[in-house]
């Protein structure tokens, strides 16, 4: 007899629709994974990602028969939810908070009352940590559009196809969002740099004037 | 190629995506002999493997485990609702059997002035039930919450305005009646026709499906624009 945790994704759902526990269950974690963290490096907060993770799963449970295996994979279907909820958040908060970057329209909304920013994992090497968590504030400053192909090209490593898929878009619209999310990011990263190569060049010892 | 060309195809060589040997030569011996270009594609090296190491810093991040415990006593109790539905349809089924039988019976009655069976010639067939029973009868405890006073849940039901048509008011599966504030482009933009008059923001209830799509509205109010 096959275990829950050996079925393939359509005998899961299959077993899901019929009220199988435990096919449900190996479905969230063979899928949270890639819709929590689509969600946090989207949104920038683990509240919000819990949320829209449970969102998701729940609309899985309340609609599976609305989830169409011809056109994709139950993991990008499940990311594209999970998009769709996210956007509706910006929009409904950005009436309500200010965005990190004024110059950053359909960016990640600031953190507000009862958000949690990121944890980042505990440093082993304080320069790296320092480094990814520049990344990351500067991929979460990133337009919305521009994030997006970031979080899945880069972050989730899917396919410009898979992206395209979940975004409704044609294959060269995410790479070329993706060429010039890299660009800003390249940019920005070099601007974050300064003020620390800056601060290094201050702390050196400086050569007086008129010593030679 | 020349550094404009080599700037179209930088981030897929720093990403080991080229679109094929000769671009790739062409494009590492113009980065050999222009120091700006050579400069932005380890600048775009960098930028992956900074991105790689964030990756692979929340590659074990999921969401904690109350969630997947909330989600499976919601499994649970969507599941018992599911049962107690289908029983409750195919009740609501039989009832209607029933008073379609009924009613044809009735019609051959009144057609032939005689009994069911006893008329000499074939019965008609049964005609259809009116559409109303034909319904099921669905969850509409939603709409208790929003009427106004004097107002039946019917009456309720019967003021939104459908945006899919999908929408049925005697069958809500799921999904939310919200409250929202919509600016007058978002109305029109849903296709709820607006007066010329009508400036300002307009509170309305909206019936929102699991998947977010807005399904009806309803206007509560319109809010006049705060004009300085």
């Amino acid at each position: 007899m096959t275990r829950p945790g050996e079925q393939s994704e359509s005998d899961l759902l299959r077993l899901t629709a019929a009220g199988d526990e435990e096919a449900f269950r190996v479905l969230y974690r063979q899928l949270q994974g890639p819709v929590f963290r689509f969600a946090l490096h989207m949104g920038g907060s683990t509240a919000v990602a819990e949320d829209v993770t449970q969102e998701v799963f729940m609309i899985l449970i309340e609609k599976r028969s609305r989830f169409d295996a011809s056109r994709g994979v139950l993991k990008t279907y499940l990311i594209g939810m999970a998009r769709h909820l996210l956007l509706r958040r910006f929009e409904r908060d950005q009436r309500l908070v200010a965005f990190p970057d004024g110059d950053v329209p359909g960016g990640a909304p600031a953190s507000s009352p009862g958000n949690h920013a990121i944890p980042s994992v505990p440093p082993q090497d304080p320069v790296r940590s320092e480094n990814i968590q520049r990344v990351r504030q500067a991929v979460l400053s990133l337009p919305a559009d521009y994030r997006e192909a970031v979080v899945l090209c880069e972050l989730e490593e899917l396919s410009y196809e898979e992206a395209a898929g979940i975004l409704g878009c044609p294959v060269g619209t995410i790479r070329s969002r993706l060429h010039r999310a890299r660009t800003i990011l390249a940019e920005k990263l070099r601007e974050l740099r300064q003020p620390e190569r800056r601060a290094s060049a201050a702390g050196s010892p400086a050569t007086p004037r008129g010593a030679h | 190629m020349n550094c404009k060309e080599f700037r179209n195809v930088i981030h897929d060589l720093a990403r080991d995506e080229t679109p094929g040997d000769a671009a790739l030569n062409s494009a590492l011996l113009h980065a050999e002999s222009c120091r700006a270009c050579d400069a932005l594609l380890r600048e775009a090296e960098q930028l992956t493997a900074d991105l790689r190491s964030l990756a692979a810093q929340h590659k074990s991040e999921s969401a904690p485990a109350p969630v997947e415990t909330a989600l499976l006593e919601a499994f649970r109790q969507q599941h018992s609702h599911n049962s107690a539905l289908r029983l409750r349809k195919a009740g609501g089924w039989m009832a209607v059997s029933a008073a379609g039988l009924a009613a044809a019976a009735l019609l051959v009655v009144l057609l032939t002035g005689n009994p069911a069976g006893t008329s000499p010639e074939s019965p008609r067939p049964p005609e259809a039930a009116p559409r109303e029973s034909n319904r099921p009868v669905g969850p509409r405890e939603m709409w208790a919450d929003y009427t106004v006073e004097g107002e039946t849940e019917a009456e309720a039901a019967a003021a939104f305005i459908p945006l899919s048509a999908a929408f049925d008011p005697s069958w809500l599966e799921g999904g939310a009646i919200v409250r929202v504030v919509l600016s007058r482009p978002a109305i029109e933009r849903l296709g709820v026709p607006v007066n010329a008059g009508s400036n300002g923001e307009m509170v309305a209830d909206m019936v929102v499906s699991n998947d977010g799509t807005p399904e009806a509205i309803r206007v509560v109010e319109w809010q006049v624009a705060d004009i300085r």
